[in-house]
């Protein structure tokens, strides 16, 4: 039997077997346009994946894994983008949630991580608030020591299917309102917890996508601490790392996938040619970006503010695949009945939050002139 | 050639500008968007009588008060900035279409119930497969077809229904209520307006002008409507530009407000800058519409196009300025970039409607 963890090739040529099986069918070109929906819908093909041990690469044994390393992901999502299965809301959290609690609360992830990476259970990311946007070090939410628990009280915003959650990682304060980011740590929540409320944001598209959630008096216990107390900004931009090149990755592979839909869709005219090249050149040179991002992960690397890069090329690649869509699809893309217009307008929406989520666009760009071309600061 | 509002055109402005304030806040948009009907009809009714929004560019002896297409314009300006629900976009097509078609008994039987908000007229001109025919002795007619994007055709009286004769392509009145018409209401980007596919099987109808009239008419809709969802692009700029400049005023983050940054500085005076191109763009297609109607494809075209780049921009930096609350449905900046993006898409979209303009600077050229 091959070392599939050590042998990159060969869990691709499984996977790809595996993937294009009758098994999957039920999930093939699924897509559902309720978000609750569509997180009960996956969790069947997550589940399934770990079932079979495919989904379970890329992580180590003492959380449910089967070993390898963060490029098994990567090849996961391309292959499961080009067997034209859905992206589950569960991979999208895994690729940036998975590594920073391996890495921080190993005796955490030990225990509830195999849920998570089994599809029984999806985990929430609560990092902004509505006051700290673009300047996340000015987060308020608190966390308060009393004896062996942590009292932590607050709000947090965006919180990508944080209506499905059944666990948050959220950053907290623990020192004081003026320590910025050195003052910050994070925890591991309950979302059924007595005091926690979380209430569904309804996007553009008319999607539930994100959630806020309240935090009122939400006793945790001290061992649900993420690493030790006052390192939460430290884990956070380790986290960021993964969702700058795993997360990227991931919507690259789904972007080329929906490419392919685009081309199915056009009407063959020059100008038309010329603007699917166009696009195919921007998420070209995404995953160009992005590959070589992953594998630095993969070789244990840190990748700092150049990250940014990867996250401005997401999202000039989302950008220009689905404007070319709406162009192409003319006046239907507009007004029209149907699953694939639905689907379409939906993708459309969500690519306009591409320069916003994660940091917006304006901040990448800010990180890149101070900390990779090193030009004097603004006056901020 | 005077290319400013007069002073009653200014009044007109501020006029309809007032009253949408009053009766047409977001929160009522937002009432109006929910319903089945898709505006409030009370609402529709003061608008049609206090203001006479309705009948600003349908002659006097129809019940109107025979203004021109520039008054009409003025209305989509502020409709787009107020998010306006109401019979608007059915009540231009159908005016246009009456007024190109110049039939005294259709226009008497059809236009004052337009004017004073009873009866919604819906064109359709735009076939859902097989082009619509009509067959008659010239006196009873029956057309048969599909016709799609029919904007407020979910509620419609009657129908303006574009279909070719054996003497060529003519439009006919057809009303709603007819045996073999049926209509399904279509699924729309935009909550803010209705649209429907309209099918006709053998339905009676009465022809409208005369046989042979319909590329004058289409050329006609083409031409002003192009214009007037360039007037309403624009109004959707200027507004969602006060909207952004306004916020990056009030939200701080790193202990300031946003538009003391050069990123955001830089964004919305870009925006500034496309609007100046955009109104002065759309001013003068509305001119040319009521004093230089021979031109007025070409300028249409370019009115549209400028529009809508503008209403773009504004309605995506608006966006980009909030941050994630600017992407959330309780915000209204989706609700301007959906109603943009129909006014954009509708006549097939930029890049058709550059290669159409492209086809006029041809027939220009001194070559040609």
């Amino acid at each position: 039997m091959t070392d599939l963890g050590g042998d990159l090739e060969a869990y691709r040529t499984g996977l790809r077997e595996f993937l294009v099986s009758a098994d999957l069918d039920p999930w093939r070109n699924g897509y559902r346009e309720d978000v609750a929906d569509a997180i009960e819908f996956t969790a069947g093909m997550v589940g399934l994946l770990y079932d079979e041990g495919w989904g379970r690469y890329g992580y180590p044994s003492e959380v449910g894994g089967l070993g390898g390393d963060v490029r098994h992901v990567a090849v996961l999502y391309d292959e499961i983008a080009a067997a034209d299965l859905p992206v589950a809301g569960q991979h999208e959290l895994l690729t940036t949630l998975a590594y920073p609690m391996i890495r921080y609360a190993p005796e955490l992830s030990a225990t509830y991580f195999p849920g998570f990476l089994r599809g029984e259970e999806i985990w929430g990311q609560g990092f902004s608030e509505p006051e700290a946007g673009s300047d996340l070090a000015a987060l308020r939410c608190r966390a308060r020591l009393d004896g062996d628990n942590y009292v932590v009280s607050g709000q947090k915003i965006w919180t990508s299917y944080g209506i499905a959650a059944k666990r948050l990682v959220v950053l907290v304060r623990t020192g004081t309102p003026e320590s910025r980011h050195r003052g910050l740590s994070m925890v591991f929540l309950d979302a059924d917890a007595p005091g926690v409320t979380v209430r569904p944001i309804y996007l553009a598209s008319g999607r539930a996508e994100l959630a806020e959630c309240f935090f009122d008096g939400v006793v945790v216990g001290a061992e649900r601490m993420i690493g030790t107390e006052g390192q939460g900004w430290e884990i956070a931009m380790y986290l960021l790392q993964f969702e700058r090149a795993v997360y990227g990755w991931q919507r690259a592979a789904m972007l080329l996938r929906r490419l392919r839909d685009l081309i199915a869709a056009a009407t063959d005219t020059p100008s038309t040619r010329e603007r699917l090249g166009t696009v195919y050149l921007d998420v070209l040179s995404l995953r160009a970006r992005s590959v070589a991002t992953v594998r630095r992960l993969a070789a244990g690397h840190t990748v700092g503010p150049e990250a940014s890069a990867d996250k401005l090329l997401l999202s000039a690649a989302e950008h220009s695949v689905y404007d070319a869509a709406r162009s192409i699809l003319g006046p239907s893309f507009a007004i029209g009945n149907g699953e694939e217009l639905a689907r379409w307008r939906e993708n459309w929406w969500y690519s306009r939050t591409t320069t916003i989520y994660g940091g917006s666009a304006e901040v990448q760009r800010g990180i890149l002139a101070d900390h990779i071309l090193k030009l004097p600061k603004a006056a901020r | 050639v005077q290319f400013r509002y007069d002073p009653e055109h200014v009044a007109l402005r501020e006029t309809v500008r007032r009253f949408l304030a009053d009766v047409a806040d977001e929160t009522a948009v937002r009432t109006a968007m929910d319903s089945d009907l898709g505006w409030d009809p009370a609402t529709v009714a003061r608008l049609a009588d206090e203001v006479g929004i309705l009948g600003l560019a349908i002659p006097e002896r129809y019940g109107g008060s025979g203004g021109g297409w520039i008054e009409l314009g003025l209305v989509f300006h502020e409709a787009g900035r107020a998010l306006l629900c109401a019979p608007l976009l059915s009540t231009a097509f159908s005016t246009v279409a009456l007024r190109s078609a110049g039939d005294d008994v259709r226009s008497a039987e059809l236009l004052p119930g337009i004017a004073s908000g009873e009866r919604v007229v819906a064109v359709a001109a735009i076939d859902n497969g097989t082009p619509a025919t009509a067959t008659g002795d010239g006196i009873e007619w029956e057309v048969t077809g599909n016709k799609t994007w029919v904007a407020d055709g979910h509620v419609a009286d009657t129908y303006l229904v574009a279909a070719g004769t054996d003497r060529g392509g003519a439009l006919f009145a057809i009303d709603a209520a007819a045996a073999g018409v049926s209509c399904k209401a279509l699924t729309t980007i935009d909550p803010t307006r209705r649209f429907a596919t309209v099918a006709f099987s053998h339905a009676p109808a009465r022809l409208i002008g005369e046989l042979g009239q319909l590329p004058q008419i289409t050329g006609e809709l083409h031409g002003i409507m192009l214009t007037l969802l360039a007037a309403e692009q624009a109004g959707i700029a200027e507004r969602v530009l006060e909207i952004s400049v306004e916020y990056a005023k009030t939200r701080e983050q790193f202990g300031r407000p946003i538009g003391s940054f050069q990123a955001i500085k830089h964004k919305l005076a870009s925006v500034q800058i496309e609007l100046e191109a955009a109104i002065s763009a759309e001013m003068f297609a509305l001119w040319t519409a009521d004093n230089d109607r021979d031109n007025l494809d070409s300028v249409a075209l370019i009115a549209s196009h400028t529009c809508s780049e503008a209403a773009q921009l504004a309605c995506s930096e608006n966006i980009q300025v909030h941050g994630g609350i600017g992407a959330t449905w309780e915000h209204s900046a989706h609700l301007y970039l959906k109603r943009a993006t129909i006014d954009r898409q509708w006549f097939g979209g930029p890049q058709a409607q550059l290669e159409m303009l492209a086809a006029h600077l041809d027939a220009a050229s001194p070559s040609g």
